[in-house]
């Protein structure tokens, strides 16, 4: 034993920590670029974190089969019960149509954003360790993301692109607090920073905080970005409130945002490589810190 | 026909690396082996029993090689995890050379304390110090993660075995 600590081995190993503490150093500075040995073994691990990702799909879809029965049969009698509403509810389908196009010409992101681009991503990995839903993506710089992109699915945003490599990116999403996005309600316009917590992470939840002590959100209210900074696209949607109340030192408010999509159950995003006052910072909000 | 020494210590790091992409595959899979949201690490039960059976300088590179790959996917500064594992692992093989006997159970908690340092690290540097709220909550989803990690390490230790016992001339005991 003792003669390992003068041996020559000893002291390669102590190189090689040494390295590593260099190359952390290094790796801090890059802004969330990828280093050179990181992006090499990134090629290596790619098509193993593809390949048990695609093999994850299928094992839990099949198990899902049994393990949701019961899940199954209790949402299928709650969409029966939903179906016979939805029938009551098309005799005002035409009026709500015309409404509905309308509002979507005032609102829609596309709309909104005509230079809005995008790159399709699957979720190939998640971090066993992480407490915010952070996940890796099957894109990286090669495909035109770079770091900071916003991150969407269908139903809204989930986060931004918090580092890139040449096939892959990490995402962190609005559960963390390391993501501060600047937000709004969309009927009383009340403004304020999206930024998640332990507790509301471990619900699936995030925060609207810095609203007014005496703010008119309510219970059910959409949630949309304010996209002020170039940051994010204006108008996302980001969720719909849960639950306001009053900051412990009574000064604010805050709103506990139930996110539009659900990020611990996401296979498929999309990357906004470009869209429409993209980094045109005013420096007020939107700060993906 | 009879491979040759090098050929044999070879092919055995070949399938210590096969074990470890498979077991790191399983690991990082959105959804896979997870149970209430928790799922296991399971290349540092793969790393520590290996260390268990080869030499130092084998043990920390490979060790180096399960932590960077750990790193890649969890979004940390790259070598973070590199570089705890690779010295958890030049110890455990030091230990297993000089103190300790190769078994199941040493395996065990020697998992289990490789697995608390990288918990305790990663907590102090990436929860702790930011001073987020309930933080606390997190150490015990961690610890979580911990529990079931080194519930699996017994099987990821005989796997490791089997493979040192087919390549190795003599096996560590």
């Amino acid at each position: 034993m003792r003669e390992f600590f003068k041996s020559l081995r000893f002291k390669i190993i102590l190189a090689v920590v040494a390295v590593i503490l260099g190359g952390m150093l290094y790796a801090a500075t890059t802004g969330g670029l990828a280093t050179l040995p990181e992006q090499l073994l990134s090629y290596v691990v790619y098509p193993v974190q593809r390949a048990a990702a695609a093999v994850s799909d299928r094992i839990t879809d099949f198990f899902s089969v049994f393990v949701d029965a019961r899940a199954n049969y209790e949402e299928n009698i709650e969409l029966k019960a939903q179906i016979d509403e939805l029938r009551r509810q098309l005799v005002d389908y035409e009026d709500t149509k015309t409404e509905n196009e309308r509002l979507k010409e005032i609102t829609g992101l596309k709309e909104l954003n005509p230079d809005i681009e995008f790159q399709p991503a699957g979720v190939i990995s998640r971090d066993p360790e992480d407490r915010f839903g952070s996940f890796t993506i099957d894109i990286g710089y090669l495909h035109g993301i770079s770091v900071r992109d916003p991150v969407v699915t269908g139903s809204g945003l989930v986060g931004y692109v918090s580092k890139v490599g040449p096939t892959y990116a990490n995402v962190t999403t609005i559960l963390s607090p390391d993501c501060n996005v600047g937000a709004m309600e969309i009927t009383t316009k009340d403004t304020g920073n999206i930024t998640g917590t332990v507790e509301l992470a471990a619900e699936g939840n995030t925060k609207l905080e810095l609203l007014p002590r005496d703010t008119q959100v309510k219970e059910g209210d959409t949630i949309v970005t304010a996209g002020t900074s170039g940051l994010f696209p204006q108008n996302l949607v980001i969720g719909t409130v849960e639950r306001v109340e009053l900051e412990t030192s009574g000064i604010t408010s805050y709103a506990v945002i139930r996110p539009a999509s659900e990020i611990s159950e996401i296979k498929n995003v999309f990357v906004l490589t470009d869209f429409l006052g993209k980094a045109s910072s005013s420096g007020e909000e939107d700060a993906a810190s | 026909m009879t491979l040759g020494r090098n050929a044999r210590a070879a092919l055995k790091w070949v399938c210590y690396t096969l074990v470890l992409l498979l077991l790191f595959g399983l690991q990082s899979s959105p959804g896979l082996l997870s149970i209430g949201g928790v799922k296991p690490v399971l290349i540092i039960p793969a790393a520590i029993s290996v260390a268990l059976f080869e030499n130092e300088a084998g043990s920390g590179a490979f060790g180096l090689a399960a932590g960077l790959l750990w790193d890649l996917s969890a979004a940390k500064l790259f070598g973070f995890y590199g570089m705890v594992l690779m010295i958890c692992c030049v110890c455990v093989a030091l230990l297993s050379m000089y103190f300790v006997k190769v078994n199941w159970s040493n395996a065990l908690l020697l998992t289990a304390a490789a697995g608390f340092l990288c918990t305790i690290w990663n907590f102090v540097f990436y929860y702790l110090i930011w001073g987020y709220e309930d933080v606390w909550y997190c150490l015990l989803r961690l610890l979580l993660v911990l529990l079931y990690t080194v519930a699996l390490s017994v099987p990821v230790y005989l796997l490791i075995r089997l493979i040192s016992v087919r390549f190795n001339p003599v096996v560590r005991a």
